[in-house]
């Protein structure tokens, strides 16, 4: 009979300190997120030394808290997987440090998974029928890439960020209009009520020959056009930010149904912080359903930085024990 | 008593070395690394060949003597997150001790400037006058040259680490603080820097 297995995982990359035990790679016991919004939106954004220093402040109640909510003890815990590729040095060593300490105690293994690897699983865990060969488009406020998946941990990223993410966009274009931080949800749930094509904003690369994005030109076109029209008497700043809004999501999805198409691909996940956006999801959806293919998104509660699905990567490399030592170090932005 | 414990004194708040001490009864042994930054890569391992080398588990032990600092920032976290989830884990005693505490007890004196490196030319210090606190700050090394010319002066430094009586008084008077609560001795707001 096969034994069940309890990987615990950590994610403490940037803002979130998140903890989760996941059965076998797909059942989520207890997925705890402490976010800490409130610590850094009188800055406008993420204060790396004000994250670490709350990150090891709540990390012993978000494991007391994670462990408590899935009901097991600590030795019932197979492996402890953490992300340590990706993200603040400052955030990340808190969760890889209490990720050795309790591998140590509990002298089991320790498992390293790539920030970017984690989102990819988040998919896995809500949709496990997920097959390969398969498309990812990962987009938040940290990394733009798409992947192409040929197998598990058979990764080979086909476009990537050459300057600003989606999600910094979103943000700092909120912040420029005055929507606080972070700005992504709040541009989200008030271009509901814009028109998106009151005002025509450029749709970066996209008539090129590549799956690469930079969003930092449109970041710049669209405070200028902001400052420019602000005043005038049928300005609506909905019309404005879903306009905005728009630009980002139709650049998105023209360049993954491109990638689609020349790898000859029938399915795309869609995964990171910025897969929240009701309105990436309702086109990629239209889109999907025009052309034919599959489109994937995590559970909202799995788009932003969640320890689930690092577990869930874990899982993976549990069954390929593909193990670390209590030597791991960690990267602030190393290759996938 | 004292040849009767079992401990670990573990320092991760000098940038530029990591000290993990373990004392069996009567064997002590040390890893002193002199690497800059190798707190992340070194102290989990290290501890754990020291335990494994007396053929020790962490819950043999008595307690474990956790440096807060001032100090690195980024080191001090490393050795809270380490021992604070250890502690979590094993429930094993903890006590805390600070660099400045290490000097006053190591020169048996109250009064006196107590300066650990900072970065930058800078130093982290406490003014102490017959026990009352009375600065405590960071202080670029050309300013103090300036200012409280007339109090003795202590370095930490990789020479004061051991401080075994200190630890174990701090053991036999169960000054264990909680540690879901426990932080490095910072100093400065974290803002300043950034």
């Amino acid at each position: 009979m096969k034994n069940d297995v309890y990987i615990l995982g950590i994610e403490t990359s940037c803002d979130d300190t998140s903890i989760a035990i996941v059965k076998n790679g797909t059942e989520v016991l207890s997925n705890i997120i402490w976010n800490q919004n409130k610590t850094h939106e009188k800055f406008g954004g993420i204060v790396p030394e004000l994250g670490a220093r709350r990150h090891l402040q709540v990390i012993n109640f978000v494991l007391e808290e994670a462990m408590k909510e899935a009901k097991i003890s600590f030795q019932e815990i197979s492996a402890i997987a953490v992300n340590n590729q990706k993200g603040l040095i400052r955030s990340l060593v808190v969760g890889v440090s209490a990720a050795k300490s309790l591998a140590l105690a509990l002298k089991i293994p320790l498992i390293s998974v790539h920030h970017i690897e984690g989102h990819i699983y988040s998919n896995i865990l809500s949709h496990p029928e997920i097959e390969f060969p398969h498309l990812c488009l990962t987009v938040s406020g940290g990394h733009n890439l798409l992947v192409l998946i040929n197998n598990h941990f058979n990764y080979e990223i086909i476009g990537n960020t050459l300057d600003d993410a989606a999600g910094e966009v979103f943000d700092k274009v909120a912040r420029f209009v005055g929507l606080g931080f972070p700005g992504g949800p709040a541009i989200d749930k008030l271009s509901v009520a814009g028109d998106a094509k009151k005002y025509f904003m450029a749709r970066p690369m996209l008539d090129q020959d590549n799956f690469d994005f930079s969003f930092s030109g449109l970041k710049t076109e669209s405070t200028r056009l902001y400052d420019k029209i602000k005043n005038n008497s049928d300005f609506k700043l909905e019309d404005f930010t879903a306009s905005f809004q728009q630009a980002i999501v139709d650049t998105l999805i023209g360049k993954s149904y491109k990638a689609l198409k020349k790898y000859n691909l029938n399915s795309i996940s869609v995964v990171g912080g910025v897969s929240a956006n009701q309105k990436l999801r309702s086109e990629f959806e239209k889109y999907a359903q025009k052309y034919n293919f599959k489109v994937y998104f995590p559970e909202l509660k799995l788009t932003t930085d969640n320890a689930a699905m690092i577990a869930s990567a874990g899982y993976f490399k549990f069954l390929n024990q593909d193990f670390s030592g209590l030597d791991l170090e960690v990267f602030t932005d190393r290759e996938l | 008593m004292k040849d009767k414990l079992k401990f670990l004194q573990i320092d991760t708040s000098n940038e530029n070395f990591l000290f993990i001490k373990l004392v069996n009864k009567e064997v002590q042994k040390h890893i002193l690394l002199k690497e800059k930054r190798c707190h992340m890569k070194e102290l989990a391992p290290s501890i754990n060949r020291l335990l494994e080398s007396e053929g020790l588990k962490i819950t043999d032990l008595d307690f474990i003597a956790l440096n807060e600092g001032p100090g690195s920032w980024t080191g001090l976290r490393i050795g809270f997150s380490t021992i604070k989830t250890l502690w979590q884990v094993t429930k094993i005693n903890v006590v805390t001790y600070s660099n400045f505490e290490l000097l006053m007890h190591k020169y048996k004196t109250k009064t006196g400037v107590f300066l650990v490196k900072s970065s930058n030319d800078k130093y982290y210090y406490w003014v102490l006058n017959d026990g009352d606190l009375y600065a405590q700050d960071v202080i670029s090394k050309d300013a103090l040259r300036e200012i409280y010319k007339e109090f003795p002066r202590y370095f930490y430094d990789e020479n004061e680490l051991e401080a075994d009586d200190l630890l174990i008084q701090k053991f036999e008077n169960k000054n264990f603080p909680d540690m879901n609560l426990a932080e490095p001795f910072y100093i400065v707001e974290g803002v300043i820097y950034n």
